[in-house]
């Protein structure tokens, strides 16, 4: 099988929750025998290496088998995807949701 | 089966707020319209955000990476509403996102391959050889037919085997088969136990256990590993080994390691589902497979050219 935490998005999962404007460390592990190319639509995020003012400003980041990588974002309100951008993996079930909340003009909840 | 997981822990603070400082962005002093409950204490409004210039970025970085929370704020619940049913129809929303769900991962494959489908020019008889299996079904469960076997021009076919197996994935790179396999020369049934496995560094593995309907126990073990000369040569080394628990004249196989294959095949894949090959297939009898195969006046060991195509689909 082939998804996030263990379920394809064919199983519905819950989407991966955030709060507007927050700033959010993400740490992807790959604990898989192949590459993987995660994208998050919507937003750039900082690769968290390097010096900062030097960190990589990707929307897609290779991360290598047995790997792990990390990147800061910044939520923005909405529904995003968040996929392996090795289509065929996407499409194996290898897609969730960054859902970010409130959406604009909504109250927190 | 191939198995696929990415974890995904989320670390969300105050502090690491922070850091947007530190790389540079431009924040509005506006404050968002309403502060989230955990907000970090300067909340920023991403939307009207400048990007930074390199020049930027430069002078307003201190050295070191940015720091990170000492305590992770838990992540907040998930949302049960869509942000799209804002913008859009929700009941043609929530079709979208019905057939979004069965489109990524929900779907039901099938793959027919022929894995060895060679000939071997020898002297004497000119020999072929066929090794291939079909699956349908999705990512735990399957239905599987392999078939293999051999013969010569001139004739005919020497052995052949079908088995009908009901695969499932029980750990994440082994899949468990059990079904029935079916010799055709000389005539057999078997109740098969198989193991499917792709070992790190993608080693393909497979081994077996045929209980027959005369109560014949064999097993057999393979192994094939594709080095990738570059993106469309390939070089696979294989081998296969096959045991008997009993000695079985009929077939002429004796107990113990009855034959063993070893293979390096060359191939070129013309497309990722063509490859033709050349390679080289040495064949051995051990033991008293040897002594029948010696008292039927044939040789114990063998090697020989082959030439094939691997193909699926």
């Amino acid at each position: 099988m082939w998804g996030f935490d263990g379920w394809s998005f064919s199983e519905n999962p819950k989407p991966y929750a955030f709060r507007k404007g927050e700033r959010v460390r993400v740490t992807l592990v790959n604990d898989t025998m192949m590459s993987h190319p995660i994208h998050l639509h919507g937003h750039f995020f900082d690769l968290t290496f390097g010096p900062a003012g030097h960190l990589p400003r990707k929307h897609t980041v290779l991360v290598a088998p047995g790997g792990k990588v990390s990147f800061d974002f910044t939520a923005e309100p909405g529904d995003w995807a968040f996929h392996c951008h090795m289509l065929y993996h996407m499409h194996a079930g290898m897609f969730q949701v960054f859902a970010v909340r409130p959406l604009d003009g909504e109250a927190v909840r | 089966m191939k198995a696929a997981l990415l974890l995904i822990s989320l670390l969300a603070a105050p502090a690491a707020a922070q850091t947007m400082d530190h790389t540079g962005h431009a924040m509005p002093a506006t404050p968002p319209p309403a502060a989230t409950p955990q907000a970090a204490p300067a909340p920023m409004d991403h939307e009207g955000h400048a990007m930074p210039t390199p020049a930027d970025t430069l002078e307003q970085s201190p050295a070191g990476a940015p720091p990170v929370a000492e305590q992770p704020t838990p992540p907040p619940s998930a949302p049960n509403d869509h942000a799209a049913d804002r913008y859009y129809d929700p009941a043609a929303m929530g079709r979208a996102r019905g057939v979004l769900r069965s489109e990524h991962g929900g779907a039901t494959m099938s793959k027919v391959m022929a894995n060895l489908f060679e000939y071997r020019p020898q002297s004497g008889a000119d020999g072929y050889r066929w090794d291939g299996e079909a699956w349908f079904g999705g990512d735990i469960n399957r239905l599987v037919v392999k078939t293999e076997g051999e013969g010569a021009s001139g004739e005919g076919v020497e052995a052949a085997e079908l088995q009908l197996l009901y695969s499932r994935a029980v750990t994440r790179y082994s899949d468990l088969q059990v079904g029935l396999r079916q010799d055709f020369k000389p005539g057999r049934t078997y109740v098969s136990l198989g193991v499917e496995t792709l070992l790190p560094y993608w080693i393909e593995t497979q081994g077996a256990l045929f209980l027959s309907d005369k109560g014949d126990l064999l097993g057999r073990v393979e192994g094939a590993y594709d080095l990738r000369l570059t993106q469309r040569w390939i070089l696979q080394p294989r081998a296969e080994l096959n045991f008997a628990a009993q000695d079985m004249p009929r077939t002429r196989t004796g107990s113990g390691l009855s034959t063993a294959e070893l293979g390096l095949r060359l191939r070129y894949e013309l497309r990722r589902e063509f490859g033709p090959y050349v390679g080289v297939s040495y064949e051995r009898s051990y033991g008293r497979t040897a002594d029948y195969a010696r008292a039927a006046g044939r040789g114990v060991d063998d090697a020989s050219l082959v030439v094939g195509i691997r193909a699926w689909f």
